[in-house]
């Protein structure tokens, strides 16, 4: 039992609190209480001042008393709402820091993968952007005023109680039936609904589109505007019917609410009056009843409010999600053989069979290769054919669910991840540019300035900043890269580590971003300052493809050609196809004329 | 810090960027909400309006029976007594009620005006025939409020309903208090202190905001970095994702620590300002006790609404407060964009059904928006009807700019386009791009059932299954949609119930297949088409224009086929290549004559094909 409700989201967002912030989240729990123990403090000391006058006595000491607490009343308010938004912050942060540590600590990548955990992922990520709740540093103040007015209204119910023993429960019982009686009006019990939750996405989606600049250009090139705006209209209305028949205002319950609070108000201030023109009770006393039976009414204002249910859902997904990443980014096992010098002969995949998780399509299926250590191989086939596959392989980011890859005949799943990830230096064609200076985009774990220059240089990429300059035109100082400039830039990462040791390339359409100049030099360049590096290539572009030692043809699965271009080209199977086909447009009666004009390319060849 | 952060790159582009219209003034603009509300939602917005009036009432009216019910015993008078000792009841009951009836129907006005509102302002975004509003920084910034944050106009009723509720409470209170002693009118001046702190704070919140800004962006792309699956990869194997978790935290405190420390800086003055308004309550209380000699029941009256004079005006100082920075701000981009919106003027003419000669450029320049040099200088062209037309150029060349005039996106700086000797500019965008069709390089993904993400190349073929069919071969992506589970019927996009994921080259085939929906355009524009397809698919989509260019099949309507590209291997099967070099035309030819020439184009085209020798 308290269990289950340590479990509800609403603990674990409040239990949250002191974890982000040990003095904060103390602190405002202690405000909370004082706040609500004030407005019962007013009333008894504001009958304290009118007794004074009334019986002609001194003011001083109660005109003392009801200054400090007024003056108290009056400065921990604001005081409240900047704990509450420093803390809000703080909860923020602390729960990007766990998502970010859900996210980065798994070894493999299934969880940022897993079409099932996407959704979770998506909304996780979006906690504090204010689209689910109002974001952490807005919602903690409310969920205070919400707290406070009910403690006010449980500090009225105590000190009016000195009136008779059945005012508090009578009035505070009736102030608190409200909640229960308008229960179903107050809150969207089935927000949560797939019907709802695809109309305000969908409602949501179609305002981008109408509104956001990537569709802009499409949207006027096929006449989409009035479609588009029309569908959001109709969604958005779907939801906001859906929503008021779930919270429409009932009339019976609001009738017996009424009915009850008149009821039972009528009874204890007709009760307070009687006393008071009977002489039974002293002005004084009579003014601190009256204040707080109209306090008491806070019972029904104050609560746990829609702030709370805004930011505790959020929380609690947040915290959910932990056990589930680590789950979905787990490995298969985790060895603790050294990775040093490795691959000194071979990489060897063994029957490999793989599919990711859930997707219900095989990607390998008995899969063999073996790539020599030290030299270069091209892996090519069909857009979808598997070659980014392999490359998360080699990288250890999925492990295969049948057979094996051994690096110089040791599985690859006895080595240390980190030793064995520490020998790779890849380019992924979605590779990261970091909003970093441009010395940590070439060395994110730190190198000397030596290397980092050298790597720079090896990749076509010296003189294009300060290393210290930040890429990216949002901070002070720095400066925004092409495309192609990125992708120079990610490049030297490799090449960086590659300098530092790394035994594995891998490149994956590593100049698929580049222009016509400098694609075939660049990749001169990456080849040169690889050459002894067991380079592995993936690519469509044949121009690139041909200049390593040996090529694989990846289709179905399976390797179904492996050699070098030469070799390919004269069996004459897939890749001769594959390699005509784009070279076609190139081999032309022209191109000798030109020749012979002695224009500028004999070098590349 | 934004701006400081902007300047170089002013400084580095030489001329200083025209400077933006201003934003429309405030008042006009509230007003013009106010009548957009009440066209919308008459009848709820007078009833949201005048609940917020009444619900203000009750409690203001606590102090008044309260001092009634002190005279009541003072002068023992029975009735008096019990009627005040009712009337505090009734006011609790009261305020609790009209609490709860008025915010269901606010709640109700702003959802329904909020639909209205979203929908007028998607409305002028989208139907906006240029798109420098979706590419100007200037304007993005100043429409990015509209697009993310619609809520802040809906927000403006309720910040002014409140508004004039704690006006009245404020005017009944002084009214009270001055029915006392018209000298305590001057507690309000008390108040004077904290009204000027709480006006102060947020702009002291902003700038510490301001500076800890880039610390964020840091912190927040950090994050992203850290948390999405394309960067996975590269994080593990790099194996820096515990440090740039630790970066990340380390920026957002340095953020943090700025703002934390003006809150709190702030919150003491404020405090200090409270301080002041408390001190001046207990002086009247004496003031009134001891100086006027009055009665308990007067006492009791100043005690009750002084009280809460001083809730009131921080209530009203801070809704002011909200409506002047945050809500009348997006009354004002409402407005502008109106204006803006309304000033765009366009021809009106029907499209051509057919070209008989072709499309000409005279002595076109362009220079978008707010940058100091042109993207396009002194064009002129000519593109025959019928041709397949390639351009080749450098990234920046000026290649997708082109493509953007041709379709009205914008207009020319200096120079015109003639469509058969007719002004471009003269027909109806609509109408025109009704006659075109095409890819983008940067398509946009859409995210609906694949059926739809083609269809809406075609809207009145929107749902039409052979259509789509067809326009899906054209493209080559047969492939694409056989892959999918239930083919044309399955949901695009990863974040969508069974929605699936494509990779870039498989987005970029239906974009194609979009771009192919048109039966007959006129014009046809394919910008970077090839970036992502593999070889096969390439050559199959060239070889049918090829085809399709030299038996005339694209001559019967004199439609152009234009392709922006950069690899030549395509371009070369051309009717006609456009060379473009900063910003200018440097040549102009078929392939067989730009070859002869050895100019620029011969030696790109040499520098790629020799790599396949």
């Amino acid at each position: 039992m308290l269990k289950r409700f340590l479990a509800r989201q609403e603990m674990v967002f409040f239990t949250a609190l002191p974890r982000a912030d040990a003095r904060l989240g103390t602190l405002w729990w202690v405000l909370v209480v004082l706040r609500s123990a004030l407005p019962a403090v007013l009333a008894l000391t504001t009958g304290a001042v009118v007794a004074a006058v009334q019986d002609e006595r001194p003011l001083t000491a109660s005109l003392t008393a009801l200054g400090v607490v007024f003056v108290l009343t009056q400065v921990v308010t604001p005081l409240h709402q900047a704990v509450g938004e420093n803390l809000g912050l703080r909860v923020a942060a602390w729960l990007y820091d766990r998502l970010t540590d859900a996210c980065v600590r798994p070894p493999g990548i299934g969880h940022l993968e897993d079409p099932e955990l996407a959704a979770d992922m998506a909304m996780a990520r979006e906690f504090d952007s204010g689209v689910a709740g109002p974001p952490m540093e807005v919602a903690l103040p409310f969920i205070a005023v919400g707290l406070v007015d009910f403690g006010s209204g449980l500090g009225s119910t105590v000190v009016l109680s000195g009136l008779a023993w059945w005012a508090p429960l009578l009035l505070g019982g009736a102030w608190f039936a409200t909640h229960w009686l308008l229960r179903e009006s107050a809150v969207w019990r089935d927000r949560n609904t797939d019907e709802v939750r695809d109309a305000s996405k969908h409602a949501d989606y179609a305002y981008r589109m109408a509104v956001d600049p990537p569709s802009a250009k499409e949207l006027r090139m096929f006449g989409l505007a009035d479609w588009t705006v029309d569908r959001f209209t109709a969604r958005r209305r779907r939801l906001h019917e859906l929503q008021a028949a779930a919270t429409r205002l009932r009339e019976r319950p609001l009738a017996l609410s009424l009915a009850t609070v008149v009821l039972a108000n009528l009874v204890v201030f007709g009760y307070l009056g009687v006393q008071l023109s009977g002489g039974d009770l002293s002005l004084g006393r009579a003014v601190v009843f009256a204040q707080v039976a109209v306090g008491t009414s806070l019972l029904a204002f104050g609560g746990l409010n829609w702030a709370l249910d805004g930011a505790a859902a959020p929380t609690a997904a947040v915290l959910r999600l932990e056990a589930a990443t680590a789950r979905a980014g787990a490995l298969q096992r985790t060895g603790d053989r050294p990775a040093d010098g490795l691959p000194a002969r071979e990489i060897r995949f063994r029957d490999v069979g793989f599919g990711y998780p859930r997707s219900g399509r095989r990607v390998f299926e008995g899969l063999d290769l073996t790539i020599p250590a030290g030299g270069s191989l091209a892996i090519v086939g069909q857009n979808g054919a598997g070659k980014t596959t392999l490359a998360k392989l080699l990288c250890r980011l999925y492990d295969p669910d049948s057979g094996a890859i051994e690096v110089d005949g040791v599985d690859l799943r006895d080595l240390d991840v980190a030793a064995w990830r520490s020998r790779v230096a890849a380019v992924f064609q979605d590779f990261v540019r970091f909003e970093l200076t441009l010395r940590e985009n070439v060395a994110p774990d730190g190198a000397a300035d030596d290397d980092v220059r050298a790597a720079l240089a090896d990749a076509g990429a010296d003189g294009l900043a300060d290393l210290d300059t930040p890429l990216s035109k949002q901070y002070d100082g720095g400066v925004d890269l092409s495309g192609g400039q990125w992708q120079r830039v990610a490049l030297a990462r490799a090449l960086c580590a590659v300098r530092r040791g790394a035994g594995l390339v891998l490149l994956d359409e590593p100049t698929a971003q580049l222009d016509v100049r400098g694609e075939a030099a660049i990749f001169e360049r990456v080849l040169a300052a690889t050459r002894g590096v067991t380079t592995v290539l993936v690519s469509h572009r044949f121009s690139t493809v041909r200049k390593v030692d040996r090529i694989c043809v990846v289709e179905r699965g399976r390797v179904v050609e492996i050699g070098s271009h030469d070799e390919l080209m004269a069996a004459g199977g897939r890749y001769r196809t594959m390699f005509d086909l784009q070279a076609e447009r190139f081999a032309d009666p022209t191109l000798a004329e030109v020749d012979e004009e002695g224009t500028v390319y004999d070098h590349l060849e | 810090m934004t701006t400081s952060s902007r300047a170089p790159s002013s400084a580095s582009t030489g001329a200083p960027a025209e400077p933006v219209d201003e934003l429309p003034r405030a008042l006009p603009s509230m007003w013009r909400l106010v009548r957009l509300g009440y066209e919308s939602e008459p009848r709820l917005i007078v009833t949201a309006f005048v609940l917020a009036l009444l619900s203000a009432l009750p409690d203001a009216l606590v102090a008044l029976w309260l001092a009634l019910l002190g005279r009541g015993a003072l002068d023992g008078d029975g009735r008096m007594v019990l009627l005040a000792a009712l009337a505090l009841g009734v006011s609790a009951v009261l305020t609790w009620f009209l609490r709860v009836v008025s915010t269901r129907t606010q709640r109700r006005f702003r959802d329904r005006v909020s639909i209205a509102l979203e929908r007028h302002v998607a409305r002028l975004q989208a139907s906006v025939e240029t798109v420098a509003h979706q590419e100007r920084p200037e304007y993005l910034d100043r429409l990015s409020v509209l697009r993310d944050q619609v809520f802040v106009l809906d927000h403006l009723y309720m910040s002014l309903f409140s508004t004039a509720g704690w006006v009245l409470r404020l005017g009944a209170t002084v009214a009270l208090l001055m029915s006392v002693d018209p000298v305590l009118a001057l507690l309000a001046l008390f108040a004077l202190p904290t009204v000027l702190t709480s006006g102060w704070r947020p702009g002291v919140e902003r700038v510490a905001r301001e500076r800890g800004a880039q610390a964020e962006r840091l912190a927040r792309h950090l994050y992203a970095a850290s948390t999405t699956a394309s960067s996975a990869k590269e994080l593990r194997v790099l194996g820096v994702g515990e440090r740039l978790a630790a970066r990340r935290r380390a920026s957002w405190e340095q953020s943090y620590a700025l703002v934390a420390r003006a809150r709190w800086v702030s919150a003491v003055w404020h405090t200090l300002g409270w301080t002041v308004f408390g001190l001046g309550y207990v002086g009247a209380v004496v003031f009134v006790a001891s100086g006027l000699h009055a009665s308990a029941s007067a006492v009791l009256l100043v005690l009750a609404s002084g009280g809460r004079l001083s809730g009131y005006i921080g209530a009203t100082v801070g809704e002011i407060g909200f409506l002047r920075g945050i809500w009348l701000d997006g009354s004002r981009r409402l407005v502008w964009l109106e204006q803006y919106a309304a000033a765009q003027v366009t021809g009106d003419r029907p499209a051509p059904d057919r070209l008989e000669q072709g499309i000409r450029l005279e002595g076109v320049t362009f220079t978008y928006p707010g940058a100091s040099r042109p993207a396009l200088e002194d064009v002129d062209l000519f593109l025959p009807a019928g041709a397949v037309v390639a351009v080749v150029g450098e990234n920046g060349a000026g290649k997708s700019t082109l493509v953007k005039l041709l379709a009205q996106m914008y207009a020319p700086t200096a120079g015109r386009i003639l469509v058969d000797e007719q002004p471009l500019a003269s027909f109806a965008p609509g109408a025109w791009r009704a006659r075109m069709a095409g890819a983008f390089q940067d398509f946009y993904r859409f995210e609906l059932a694949a059926q739809q993400s083609v269809g809406v190349g075609d809207l009145p073929h929107l749902d039409d299954r052979d259509a789509s069919t067809a326009a899906v071969r054209r493209a080559g992506a047969d492939d694409v949609v056989e892959r999918l589970e239930a083919g044309l019927d399955t949901q695009l996009g990863p974040s969508w119930r069974d929605g699936v994921d494509l990779s870039f080259g498989q987005w970029q085939k239906l974009a194609l297949a979009r771009g192919f929906m048109r039966e007959d355009p006129l014009l046809l524009v394919l910008d970077e088409p090839t970036a992502a397809l593999d070889a096969e698919t390439e050559h199959a989509l060239f070889e049918r224009y090829a085809d399709a260019a030299t038996t005339g099949s694209l001559g019967e309507s004199g439609r152009i086929l234009l392709l922006v590209s950069h690899r030549f291997s395509t371009v070369r099967m051309a009717d006609l290549i456009v060379v473009m070099d900063g910003s200018r035309v440097t040549e102009v030819g078929s392939h067989d004559e730009l070859m002869a020439r050895a100019g620029q184009y011969a030696s790109l085209y040499e520098t790629q094909a020799s790599s396949y020798r």
